[in-house]
């Protein structure tokens, strides 16, 4: 009996504690002024992150303020540091560019203010001026596609062939990091030749002339094997272009293999139709959410580790359902 | 007198600057976000990337001409500055800024000399800038690894300046004693109000068109180089967009792209209401498309006023009163 009345006593303040803890994390954030710093607040990618952000954090008692500033790595450092000098509790930024932003974030640790870097893997080296980065792995997501590209060319038949990347901008940030990664997974196999590597920045209609420029270049040479677009409208822009060109697509020996970066709903519906091998999931829901977490627990007093990933998984034929609403955004 | 005052060519620029920082102040109502020195530093930091390309190109704009390929010097002069390095930051400068004098010049000898369009011309030097600068950068960001002189020149002194703003802030002075004192200021007016007739008059058309493209190219390439320091860093897809808030402050500040009208003075004062603008409402946590609605509305109302029609209409109105 009484063993069973100091069980109940035990499970009681162990609750007590619980709820103690939560209602203290809630109350450590409530009314705490958090500035998110964005790159292009109207993408749909990164107004998914915007969007899930805001409303955990809100729901946590967080004031959130949000600035965008495209591309423009003054305009950002500037808007950082305004920021900085309005003494916000917290600062989360995606950095349009890695070093611009480094010495922004030592003016913030000057200040005393804590620093979430967002999506975009942060600078070599600058750890100790910020508490975390929430995002994914870059470079595994370039080894993930390179291994799938090695497993594809294998399933149809090849023992080798031409792959050629068409990637975002590779002055800095992801582009580079997803390129070394891909090299390195498609090493792997010395008889997969990378025989183009093209910067598209991203952008639809150059990736979309890059292709069209690349099945002419290579068709006098018995053509391409593969394409990786290094994200998914890169990939499209290339299914598009290799339709336009006549080209077979598909996962067969006589087909082009195309292979997309980080998921989108056309690469999705590519990916279903049997036109894109393959994806890797990048979703911008679960990046905000796990913003808000982070800033939840540093008000809470907690040390968080430097980086804090989000899990990066291939996208195909197999697994498709389980991703398709998570990359419709 | 009220009219006399409203003919001055900075009375406008004045106005529109000090309009916004009324609606500003009024938005904030008294909370302290907008009348504080973190705005006020801000706004000059805007000033100190854009003041110098702005007024460059405004000098161009008062002689009826275009200069596109300032954003082009901008970022070449930055990456020569993360090139050459912070271990020979006076060197570096050097070659920056003799880079952007040479590029300008060039371009001014090709408009007179061919009789080009300046569009054309500027905009084959923007290409051809940029381009230099992937070539030299291999497309990648450089660093420009000093992060104690990035601190230097970004670092507050007296509450509102920086090192870098205070540069700008020198030599806008500089250009606007200059271009007030001495008969440069009017032969610029003349050339771009009618210049065949300023050619008659013996302003030397040639010299003054090549020295303004020398002066915008030194402008662009001091402002890139000093932001790279800033931002320690530099790429050749440029740290910032330059020509259209350039453009904007040009006219904000009184230029007109038909020619001879502005003032340096105007200029600053375009750049700083840009400024004021985004630290304002900034400051104020205004959602971030609402910078672009507040001075689009801004530059429609004043290209809206600059119409004829408009002017004619005023001015009666003002007669009658």
């Amino acid at each position: 009996m009484t063993k069973r009345v100091s069980k109940i006593l035990m499970a009681g303040v162990a609750g007590l504690a619980l709820a103690c803890s939560a209602g203290g994390a809630l109350a450590d954030a409530k009314g705490k002024k958090v500035l998110m710093v964005q790159s292009f607040a109207v993408h749909p990618y990164v107004a998914g992150i915007i969007k899930s952000f805001k409303a955990k954090a809100e729901s946590l008692g967080m004031e959130v303020t949000v600035q965008a500033a495209g591309v423009d790595a003054a305009l950002q450092a500037r808007q950082f540091d305004d920021g900085v000098a309005r003494k916000f509790d917290l600062i989360i930024v995606q950095p349009v560019s890695e070093q611009a932003i480094v010495p922004a974030l030592a003016r913030a640790k000057e200040a005393g203010i804590p620093v979430i870097i967002s999506n975009n893997s942060p600078k070599d080296g600058t750890e100790a001026l910020y508490q975390t980065f929430v995002g994914q792995d870059q470079n595994e997501m370039g080894r993930v596609v390179g291994r799938q590209i090695v497993k594809s060319f294998k399933e149809s038949g090849r023992e080798g062939g031409k792959v050629a990347l068409i990637t975002g901008a590779l002055t800095e940030g992801l582009g580079p990091r997803r390129l070394a990664g891909i090299k390195e997974a498609i090493a792997a196999n010395p008889k997969i030749e990378i025989v183009a590597v093209e910067d598209a920045r991203w952008d639809t209609a150059t990736g979309e002339r890059i292709a069209g420029q690349l099945f002419a270049r290579f068709a006098a040479q018995g053509g391409l094997d593969g394409v990786y677009g290094m994200a998914d409208n890169l990939a499209l822009a290339t299914i598009k272009a290799a339709e336009a060109a006549g080209i077979p697509l598909g996962s067969g020996p006589k087909q082009l293999l195309v292979f997309g970066g980080n998921c989108q709903k056309e690469g999705i519906d590519a990916l279903k139709a049997g036109k894109m091998v393959s994806s890797v999931s990048q979703i911008p829901t679960y990046v905000g959410e796990k913003l808000a977490d982070a800033a939840n627990d540093i008000f809470s007093g907690k040390t968080l580790p430097k980086e804090t990933l989000l899990p990066v998984e291939l996208i195909d034929q197999a697994n498709v359902a389980k991703w398709e609403a998570a990359c419709t955004y | 007198m009220f009219k006399s005052l409203r003919a001055h060519p900075l009375a406008r620029p004045l106005a529109i600057f000090l309009g916004c920082f009324a609606l500003l102040a009024l938005a904030d109502r008294g909370a302290g976000n907008v009348l504080s020195s973190a705005t006020a530093f801000s706004m000059l930091e805007t000033f100190a990337t854009g003041a110098l390309v702005a007024l460059g190109l405004g000098l161009a704009m008062m002689i009826r001409e275009f200069d596109l390929s300032v954003a082009g010097v901008f970022s070449l002069a930055g990456c020569l500055m993360a090139l050459i390095g912070p271990e020979d930051p006076r060197l570096a400068f050097a070659a920056a800024l003799a880079a952007g004098v040479l590029v300008g010049a060039a371009q001014g000898l090709i408009i007179v000399r061919l009789r080009l369009s300046s569009v054309g011309v500027t905009l084959g030097g923007l290409l051809t800038c940029v381009g230099l600068a992937y070539v030299l950068t291999e497309n990648r960001s450089l660093p420009y690894d000093n992060l104690e002189a990035t601190m230097a020149v970004t670092r507050r002194l007296w509450g509102v300046f920086s090192l870098r703003s205070l540069v700008s802030v020198a030599i806008v002075a500089l250009v606007a004693i200059v271009f007030g004192a001495t008969r440069w200021g009017r032969e610029v007016i003349a050339m771009g109000s009618d210049r065949r007739a300023a050619t008659t008059a013996g302003v030397p058309v040639a010299g003054l068109l090549v020295a303004i493209f020398a002066f915008s190219g030194f402008c662009a390439a001091l402002s890139g180089a000093m932001l790279t320091m800033a931002l320690a860093t530099a790429a050749a897809s440029g740290l910032s967009d330059v020509i259209p808030p350039a453009a904007a402050a040009a006219i904000l500040g009184g230029v007109s792209l038909a020619g001879g009208t502005g003032r340096p003075l105007g200029i600053a004062l375009g750049v700083l209401t840009l400024g004021l603008l985004r630290a304002g409402l900034n400051a104020l946590g205004a959602p971030p498309f609402i910078n672009d609605v507040a001075l689009g509305a801004i530059l429609l109302a004043v290209g809206v006023l600059d119409g004829p029609e408009i002017a004619r209409r005023l001015a009666a109105f003002g007669g009658r009163g």
